[in-house]
């Protein structure tokens, strides 16, 4: 009997102590091999706390170490990446075609050193620069391109705009080692913007001969780029460590290392940044206020996101008529919200805003607070008391959105609207919306991310055949075909501005605020130039200074 | 029969009494497991279609069903359910809907992390709670008695994203002890730990405290103090060893709690455990994720829940009788 227990006890000590062994292994364990072709060195997650909670003044670290909500989907092969995995991405990788400090589009600064495209706008030629190498040696030619487009163009391809592309690129040709031939299927006026770090990550340049080599998983485990940095060791919602490379052709990168820290919570990176363990964090406006007290600098890319409440089902009443839909946009109060949402650091927008940064923006005047004229519409529309339903839920990127929606509510039943709110999740209302399964009278808001082009965004909300329409309505449509059969931008940019007049006129939509990506850091960390460019935190511009 | 023979029979029953619940305790855990990977797999994708979440808002009807053709979403549900448990019995979890890692291995990855956090957890809740258990028992309504449950009041009133942030606050902020969240060395583990295990203390405090109250007012404790045994003697050998029965359930359903419950610790702690991957996961209806964890996650319960059942049967002899 002893025996059997003393074994029992034993084995449970042993699980144990196996358990905390395990753990208390290396920080750097990864998620696959550790090996990486050309690694210089391993840094480590953590970086040494400095002696106070004041900002840092000495000289720039070895190690650049940010503290973000999350990395995306936590991959690194651009063919399995969402959107938020082009914080890191425009680290590692080239793109097709890249951009200055003014947004634009750059051949100084780019794979395609030039381009051109034929009359008709179907046959776009890029030239590509010689001298680039990927981090494992393999020269940069034309093959890697049209292997990187055809790839990302694939039917299992996660990447968001892949569709786009599929849609508009007929084949890839090679004439010559640096020379790539793009026929699309009709005139395609954006393409070199699809295809830049301005837009997804569709342009982003892969190995064609280390893929084919080793492997799709060896490369997603072990992935080869040629951007200032290379991976270096990664742990799943923990961090993301890249090490400079030396031969990057560009520019010479200020850091030797750059390390991502997954921190969801608010609180946790700002005491990190307080305890100097790391250089960098996002922040809400609240927090970025608290910091700047301390003596934190406060960076905002200012446009990062458009907050605006869709207002769904437009074919049905109450929201079929144009006045119902004028009187719950003036009862809103949005100076008043943003005050007490963004502490005043939201942009009041009168755009359909969800496409703040496009080339065909057009400025719109700002609604009005007027809850008395808001009144008198809804009795001229003969619908004194709409039923509205406001669905309300948490938002990545906007965590006032519950609160925003609960504010905007009291202030539609303060001009006599029936509310309900509905406390849900956004991929429920998405799922619902898509099924044309919402009730009567849905609004819900929604912050999109960054800025886009061509007509792809807009038609999917605005389009009668969209799976995500809000209206039935014929103009919009002629306009949308309008738009998507531009010859040139200037056509685009003055349809664009058409459908903004039109949106607005007919009050489509009920637009709110743009947003920026707010960053605190350390004062060292100097000066960060933002572009316009989607869902990237600019982090080339931040490697790039000296 | 003799003596020696006598004890050798007695051993073998005993043993084979043991073989006979853990071979019964095995199977219905088998079956168990069966039933919960079906509940699992319905309502996993009860939850909504994860295509609208891996796509923009742009993508067009066509692009949506040619990824979910892609992921083989297309087929009937319960052609998908036989692949699923044929393929789970070979290990086999799929890949991540997110990001097409093996889904399992997305699991064990984030084991160690969630399960040392939690022994750690479990074993500070135990030293804090075993001493003040027993000391509230043996001075029963007193001030040590009052002291020792404003104590255990304390712990469950305070909810752990509070008291994590607190910690994190005075322990790394202003007075620079402990690190501020991560893994990495053996102080990152304190806060979480105590932030985890804090709330357990009041739970395995009360259960020691009743179940000491009810070995100290027992006969044979009586006859112990009779034959002039020590306070200390007959506490902790043969009292405290008695009323340990009901603290290891209760330390059995804490584990598993501190399994599959520790998000919120996880969160404020940017801790890379199980917690976090199950929430991402349900937020991303990233089937094969949920249904790897979820089972997973089970097994593991169900298996410390027999380590649980084998330490009862070691500390109490009437069971292997």
């Amino acid at each position: 009997m002893r025996r059997s227990r003393r074994a029992s006890l034993t084995l449970v000590a042993t699980a144990t102590a196996v358990l905390i062994l395990s753990a208390c292994a290396s920080s750097t364990t990864t998620d696959g091999q550790t090996d990486e072709p050309g690694a210089t060195e391993q840094p480590t997650a953590s970086s040494e706390p400095t002696a106070s909670s004041e900002p840092t003044e000495e000289t720039p670290s070895e190690t650049l170490t940010i503290a973000l909500t999350a990395l995306g989907n936590q991959t690194f092969d651009p063919l399995l990446s969402d959107v938020g995995n082009k914080v890191f991405l425009t680290l590692m990788y080239d793109y097709l075609i890249d951009i200055n400090g003014d947004s634009e589009l750059d051949p100084e600064r780019s794979v395609a050193e030039s381009w051109e495209v034929s009359e008709g706008n179907t046959v776009h030629t890029f030239h590509i620069r010689e001298g680039i190498t990927f981090h494992n040696g393999d020269d940069l030619t034309a093959e890697d391109v049209k292997f990187s487009l055809e790839r990302i163009m694939r039917e299992d391809s996660q990447s968001a705009y892949a569709g786009n592309l599929r849609e508009q690129i007929a084949s890839v040709e090679v004439p010559d080692p640096y020379t790539v031939v793009i026929t699309t299927n009709s005139s395609s006026i954006f393409l070199e913007y699809d295809l830049s770090q301005l837009i997804g990550n569709e342009g982003v340049i892969v190995p064609k001969g280390y893929i084919e080599a080793n492997g799709e998983e060896a490369f997603q485990q072990n992935p080869v780029g040629s951007g200032p940095y290379k991976f270096a060791d990664f742990r799943a919602d923990d961090h993301l460590a890249l090490v400079v490379n030396p031969d990057y052709w560009k520019f010479t990168p200020a850091y030797e290392s750059v390390v991502f820290r997954i921190v969801p919570e608010e609180q946790t990176r700002s005491a990190l940044l307080q305890r100097g363990e790391v250089d960098i964090i996002s922040a809400s406006p609240r927090k970025a206020r608290e910091l700047e007290a301390e003596g934190f600098t406060r960076h905002v890319k200012e446009g990062a996101y458009a907050v605006t409440v869709l207002l769904d089902q437009q074919w049905e009443p109450p929201l079929d008529d144009a006045r119902v839909r004028e009187a719950l946009n003036i009862a809103i109060d949005r100076d008043g919200l943003n005050q007490s949402l963004f502490e005043g650091l939201a942009t009041v927008t009168g755009n359909y805003s969800i496409n703040s940064l496009d080339l065909g923006y057009k400025e719109q005047p700002l609604y009005e607070f007027d809850p008395e004229r808001a009144r008198q519409l809804l009795e001229e529309a003969g619908n004194p008391n709409p039923t509205i339903v406001a669905w309300s839920y948490e938002r990545a990127g906007l965590p006032e959105a519950q609160r925003m929606m609960e504010a905007i509510a009291s202030m539609w039943q303060d001009v006599g609207a029936e509310v309900e709110i509905r406390s849900s999740d956004y991929n429920t209302v998405r799922g619902l919306q898509q099924d044309d399964a919402l009730p009567d009278g849905s609004v819900h808001p929604i912050n999109a991310g960054g800025q886009t082009v061509g007509i792809g965004r807009l038609s999917s909300i605005f389009g009668s055949n969209a799976l995500l329409s809000v209206t039935h309505d014929p103009r919009m449509d002629e306009l949308i075909a309008e738009v998507a059969a531009s010859e040139d931008v200037a056509t685009y940019k003055r349809l664009m501005g058409e459908i903004a007049d039109y949106i607005r006129e007919n009050h489509i939509s009920l637009p709110l605020y743009e947003l920026g990506n707010v960053f605190m850091a350390q004062e060292h960390v100097g000066s960060w130039n933002f572009t316009t460019a989607a869902f990237s935190w600019d982090l080339l511009n931040l490697v790039e200074r000296n | 029969m003799t003596e020696r023979n006598d004890g050798r029979f007695v051993r073998a029953a005993s043993l084979a009494r043991i073989g006979r619940f853990l071979l019964a305790r095995l199977v219905g855990g088998a079956l168990a497991f069966v039933l919960l990977s079906a509940v699992i797999f319905v309502l996993a994708r009860a939850s909504g279609d994860p295509l609208i979440l891996l796509l923009p808002p742009e993508a067009t009807a066509l692009q949506i069903e040619t990824l979910r053709h892609s992921l083989s979403l297309d087929e009937p549900l319960p052609v998908q359910y036989v692949s699923f448990l044929r393929n789970a019995a070979q290990g086999d979890f799929g890949q991540s809907l997110r990001d097409r890692r093996p889904a399992l291995r997305s699991v064990v990855d984030r084991l160690p992390a969630t399960a040392s956090l939690a022994v750690i957890a479990l074993t500070l809740a135990v030293v804090i709670a075993v001493p003040l258990g027993v000391a509230a028992a043996y001075h029963k309504d007193t001030s040590i008695d009052l002291v020792a449950k404003t104590i255990a009041l304390l712990g469950q009133s305070a909810p752990a994203f509070w008291l994590g942030l607190v910690l994190i606050q005075l322990f790394s902020v202003n007075w620079q002890i402990f690190p501020v969240a991560g893994m990495g060395s053996p102080a990152h583990f304190v806060l979480p730990a105590v932030t985890l295990g804090w709330f357990s203390v009041a739970a395995l405090m009360r259960v020691l405290r009743s179940s000491m109250i009810d070995v100290l007012d027992s006969e044979y404790v009586k006859f112990l103090r009779s034959q002039g045994f020590s306070e200390r003697f007959i506490l902790w050998k043969h009292c405290l060893r008695n009323a340990l029965i009901p603290v290891l359930s209760v330390s059995g359903l804490l584990f598993a709690i501190f399994l599959t419950g520790t998000v919120v610790v996880e969160t404020v702690f940017a801790w890379p455990g199980v917690g976090r991957l199950t929430y991402e996961a349900i937020i991303a209806r990233d089937f094969p994720v949920i249904q790897a964890v979820i089972l997973f996650t089970a097994g593991l319960v169900f298996a410390v829940n027999m380590g649980i059942d084998l330490l009862y049967l070691a500390v109490d002899p009437r069971l292997r009788a």
